[in-house]
């Protein structure tokens, strides 16, 4: 069973738990058939750890041996290690029978080519920074991105590419307004999770996890927050008024994303997020004192008011019938 | 509401699995049902305490600022009685939306004693066993979940502070040794809190939650904090041994309750566990991100799964920047511990194959 499905199931039986009176051999049954794995996922999970651990082991052991001689290498030396070994990761990925094998060997070449590029850069001192360095990297990692179906390397990916416009707005458009560049990533968070839920199931053919989904929308929010929050004390530019009715829609479409999928998750974030918007407004208004106490009386009145409703909703989404 | 509702649905399934085990009252239990908090309000908690935070900060904001108070026994009286209010606020109303009030009173009163103690003349550690009992008294007498996980984690954090402020750097390995004994003893002890009922079993989860993160945070400082003046320098190893014992009692439920295995067996998986511990020798953290796994895993709690997991790549490249082992000494090792594994993993799947076979 999925591990959030068991999270469902032991709430259940301490609510069982609560409001009744259950013996200790009964406790040990239910947890044991609907909570705990079972005796052969516990043998096929010890397995699975050792072998993670061994390879983990064995690859930081070999990584740590190279960088402790690194620097009396040979750059030939140093380019055939991290070649071979992409090399090697990527036959692997390609050939393994197992699919489970296949992905993490794929999101280790992924790794490895940015180790390439970084090492190629380092001694030819190409002149690279670091952006062009990330965008190399994003670039050639698209392709397996795309192939991999591997919620990990989507998340890399998408890390990538968020490291790669933070490099590119802070190297090249250093005098870009603060609020245009906050919005610009927390529209391409935005972007990617709403590529995610169209992506063909054909194409993806695995479920999309809902912790991946949930980290996209953190960071969007947390961008647009950031942005709203720089524009409130910065001041804006020309794209200020542009900006200021986007976010909103954005946060709008989100909102009603959270409610179709019936998840606390969604709402609570842009709770929070407006919240903190409204804080932050209040307290350029004015810096007195008195200010102070009136945004932390409305923010904890806010906030109760905000998981009060929450909860309702909840509540309600979870005694409904399917 | 409707009784065919597929929470009602699968609680009735679970119920009749329980069988003669399980005493109720089906229709009180119906009814308190439908009034319990929802199952998973775990963003609802996390925005109660950021809530709670904000609030609690812009307060004390207000009370500096406005200079309102400056003597010591005003910090102190005003203090404590907000600590008392944050106590009773649960008791008087209980429900997730009070708890934001809760958790920003608790913050504003522990800031504000700190305050008033400090002006006193009181140093941190001579503070931090007072928030102890503190912690300890809210977590007797408390009525709120968020409040409960809240006071644990600030019993465990005043423990820390006690010991740096003393600069008794050593006794980080007794802090380890404290919350990894309470996080296993806990996490196996769940049966007997189902079965105990009451209060004890409505404590539980949230304490459980409180002592992974703290355990957690104890390992976090003896391998972050080498580049710091303030870890433990020598016999890093000490607090390795808590955890190997903890693994050995986890075993032992694994085999006995879960494995139902023979002697021979038995000590098969000892070898395999025992083995993995390997690394430990020199990096403790690792080690004990494994345990977090692991009892995760067991138990089947999503959290100290979550934790255990991005501990493990964290502390292998915490351990990159360790500077009192030169990388070649740990290269070594880290080639070692790998080989062993697999060698274990090897061996694992040679015998299980010869008892499918036998």
């Amino acid at each position: 069973m999925h591990m959030s499905g068991r999270h469902q199931r032991r709430r259940q039986i301490h609510l069982l738990g609560t409001h009744g009176d259950m013996s200790k051999p009964a406790a040990l049954h239910l947890l044991q058939r609907f909570v705990y794995p079972g005796a052969i996922a516990w043998t096929h999970f010890m397995k699975y750890v050792l072998l993670a651990m061994g390879l983990a082991f064995m690859i930081a052991g070999i990584f740590f041996f190279f960088a402790y001689n690194w620097e009396d290498l040979h750059r030939f030396v140093k380019l055939g290690t991290v070649g071979t070994l992409l090399v090697i990761s990527t036959i692997v990925s390609m050939s393994s029978s197992l699919l489970r094998i296949r992905r993490w060997f794929l999101l280790a070449s992924t790794i490895l080519t940015g180790t390439l590029f970084a090492v190629y850069g380092q001694i030819y001192q190409t002149g690279a920074d670091a952006f062009d360095f990330f965008l190399a990297w994003t670039v050639f990692s698209i392709g397996w991105a795309i192939a991999a179906r591997f919620p990990f390397l989507w998340l890399l990916f998408v890390s990538l590419l968020n490291v790669t416009l933070l490099t590119w707005l802070a190297q090249r458009q250093p005098e870009l307004n603060t609020m245009t560049a906050f919005f610009l990533s927390g529209t391409l968070n935005g972007l990617a999770l709403w590529i995610s839920l169209k992506w063909p199931a054909r194409i993806s053919n695995t479920t999309i996890p809902e912790w991946y989904l949930q980290v996209l929308g953190l960071l969007m929010v947390g961008f647009h927050t950031l942005s709203t929050i720089a524009g409130i004390y910065n001041g804006g530019d020309t794209w200020s008024y542009f900006i200021a009715g986007l976010i909103p829609l954005q946060c709008t479409l989100l909102l009603f994303f959270g409610l179709k999928r019936k998840s606390i998750f969604w709402l609570s974030i842009l709770g929070l997020a407006l919240i903190i918007v409204i804080a932050g407004a209040l307290l350029k208004v004015s810096n007195h004192e008195s200010m102070y106490l009136i945004v932390s009386l409305i923010v904890a009145g806010s906030a109760a008011g905000l998981i009060a409703g929450i909860a309702l909703l909840q509540k309600r989404w979870e005694n409904g019938t399917r | 509401m409707a009784r065919a509702d597929h929470q009602w649905m699968a609680i009735r399934k679970l119920v009749r699995a329980a069988g003669e085990g399980y005493a109720y009252d089906p229709g009180s239990l119906y009814d308190n049902l439908q009034k319990s908090e929802a199952l998973d309000p775990l963003p609802l908690r996390l925005l109660s305490i950021a809530g709670g935070t904000i609030s609690a900060v812009c307060f004390t904001a207000f009370l500096f600022i406005g200079g309102i108070m400056n003597d010591d026994l005003t910090f102190l009286i005003t203090g404590l009685s907000f600590l008392l209010v944050a106590i009773l606020m649960p008791i008087w109303r209980n429900s997730l939306a009070f708890d934001t009030f809760a958790v920003a009173l608790q913050l504003v009163g522990l800031i504000l004693t700190a305050m008033g103690l400090n002006q006193m003349g009181w140093k941190g550690h001579q503070i931090a066993p007072l928030f102890t009992s503190i912690g300890i008294l809210t977590v007797m007498l408390t009525r709120s979940k968020t409040q409960t996980f809240s006071s644990v984690i600030l019993i465990f954090a005043s423990i820390l502070v006690w010991i740096f402020d003393a600069d008794w750097y050593d006794g980080l390995h007794l802090y380890n040794l404290l919350t990894v004994a309470c996080m296993t003893f806990v996490m196996l002890t769940e049966t007997k809190a189902l079965a105990s009922g009451g209060r004890t079993l409505w404590l539980y989860l949230p304490i459980r939650n409180a002592i992974i993160i703290s355990c957690f945070a104890g390992y976090l400082l003896l391998a972050g904090g080498d580049r710091m003046t303030w870890s433990p320098q020598h016999w890093q190893w000490i607090s390795s041994l808590p955890v190997i014992g903890a693994l050995l009692v986890l075993l032992k439920h694994v085999t006995l309750e879960l494995l139902y295995a023979d002697r021979k067996r038995r000590r098969n998986w000892m070898i395999a566990l025992l083995l993995l511990t390997l690394p430990s020798a020199l990096n403790p953290a690792i080690a004990a991100s494994l345990l977090i796994l692991l009892l995760g895993f067991y138990t089947g709690h999503r959290t100290a799964f979550m934790i255990g997991g991005l501990g493990l790549p964290l502390f292998i490249g915490l351990w990159y920047y360790d500077l009192p082992i030169s990388l070649l000494q740990k290269s070594i090792w880290m080639m070692i511990s790998g080989a062993a594994c697999l060698l274990t993993y090897v061996f694992l799947v040679f015998s299980n194959k010869e008892d499918a076979e036998g």
